[in-house]
């Protein structure tokens, strides 16, 4: 199971197991997605990988949006500092989608990037096959779910 | 669990049993597993089982056949052909589903004239496994509508259309239950179970069905409470001798209720009855020295 995004030509994605990463060149900005259980709280995902030496600041939320598939979705906006001056900014969705909280993450690299991060972002939807079989006829196939 | 073909050597190791080739090893083996998880499409088995080996390289890969067990569960065969360190090598592999685990019988000949043999007894092997699972509340077998997407609740699967969730329908395949274990799982119970729920339902029209050699009814109700926009639902029982099959397709989107039954009732007329246990002699039982 995993978020999926539509991507735009100078972006790229691929999928390790139920990770999603999209990215914009070698160094751009990148964007990790994840479908979690609902009742995980957004933040641990958020605000991962930041070192203790470090501060978030949310400054902006914005919420009651839907995808353009109509998934509800809240877009936040944190800068991360480092002894009061800024280091770094990160973009994240996070999708309220049946029992499954999507939940996506961008480390912006350039201002450039946010609208058509943000159109990504809208274009989320979940895939929920699992890998266990959930229907008998699905079980003599050669694909993978 | 498999019987021990007469002549083979048997050797009971952790999660299974290795069987060799009378002529020995260096004709062949076959290795049975079970209780194995997840269970997976068989696709995804024959590759996680090809893994282990990582020097077997593939040549080609016969079709999928479907098989039966004699206790009534649903199988899989299928034979891959390729070289392992240069020497031809053939791989037989069957597949036992059970409902949340599969058996494993995974054959390795590496003598070329002994081929068809394994071939044909790998199958047997999977039709004779006795996974001992009697009658019990169990999946059915039906062709999803092509886009749609599963959640799984435990053994019953609700499946959500491509354009959910500005289409709010879903259907929800329940369980096949036994008649003489759960005499309940009936229409008049969904029906019911709405009213416990709170709402109101009116009900609507009942249509009588026949789907192959199964029998039943479907039922449209309408249901409204104060939370949330008036539900359709239809639900529909079909029966064998052994077996009910109990589904439902439901919409909060009046303007999409005839697409949604278009696509229910072609998931309907898919349903086939879960299989029956043969009854057969248990004669080659009575060759093996491994048997229960």
């Amino acid at each position: 199971m995993h978020v999926a995004f539509d991507i735009p030509a100078d972006w790229s994605a691929r999928r390790e197991e139920d990770r999603v990463l999209v990215q914009r060149s070698a160094f751009g900005t990148r964007l990790e997605a994840t479908l979690v259980a609902k009742g995980v709280d957004p933040r641990t995902r958020i605000e991962a990988n930041i070192g203790p030496e470090y501060r978030v600041q949310y400054v902006q939320l914005i919420e009651q949006l839907r995808t353009k598939h109509g998934w509800p979705m809240k877009l936040v906006t944190l800068e991360i500092r480092r002894d009061g001056a800024w280091a770094a900014t990160r973009v994240a969705a996070v999708y309220e989608m049946t029992q499954f909280l999507g939940i996506a993450v961008a480390t912006l690299v350039s201002d450039e990037d946010r609208l058509p991060l943000i159109e990504i972002l809208r274009t989320a939807r979940p895939v929920l096959w699992p890998r266990q079989a959930v229907c008998i006829s699905e079980l003599w196939s050669m694909e993978d779910a | 669990m498999i019987p021990s073909p007469f002549g083979w050597r048997a050797d009971l190791v952790r999660d299974g049993l290795v069987l060799v080739h009378p002529k020995g090893p260096t004709t062949g083996t076959i290795v049975y597993s079970d209780r194995l998880r997840p269970l997976a499409r068989t696709g995804s088995l024959v590759r996680a089982v090809l893994a282990q080996t990582p020097a077997f390289q593939i040549d080609s890969m016969g079709a999928i056949e479907r098989l039966v067990t004699r206790e009534g569960e649903h199988a899989a065969a299928i034979t891959v052909l390729g070289r392992q360190n240069g020497a031809p090598v053939q791989r037989d592999l069957g597949f036992v589903f059970g409902d949340d685990f599969y058996a494993q019988i995974s054959g390795l000949c590496l003598d070329e004239t002994a081929r068809s043999q394994f071939t044909t007894l790998v199958r047997e092997l999977t039709q004779q496994d006795s996974q001992a699972l009697g009658l019990r509340r169990r999946r059915f077998e039906y062709a999803p509508p092509s886009g749609w997407q599963p959640i799984p609740h435990s053994l019953a699967t609700e499946w959500l259309p491509p354009d959910y969730p500005a289409n709010r329908s879903w259907i929800m395949a329940y369980a096949a239950n036994p008649l003489s274990l759960v005499p309940e799982a009936t229409i008049a119970t969904s029906v019911q179970y709405l009213r416990h729920l709170g709402n109101e339902v009116e009900e609507r029209e009942q249509e009588e069905l026949r789907v192959g050699s199964l029998t039943g009814h479907s039922q449209v109700v309408l249901a409204k409470n104060a939370n949330q926009p008036p539900m359709l639902r239809q639900i529909t029982r079909l029966q064998d001798e052994t077996f009910s099959y109990l589904l439902e397709l439901s919409t909060h989107v009046p303007q999409r209720w005839t697409a949604m039954r278009n696509v229910f009732q072609a998931l309907v007329n898919s349903i086939k009855p879960v299989p029956g246990a043969d009854r057969f002699e248990r004669g080659a039982r009575a060759l093996s020295f491994f048997a229960e």
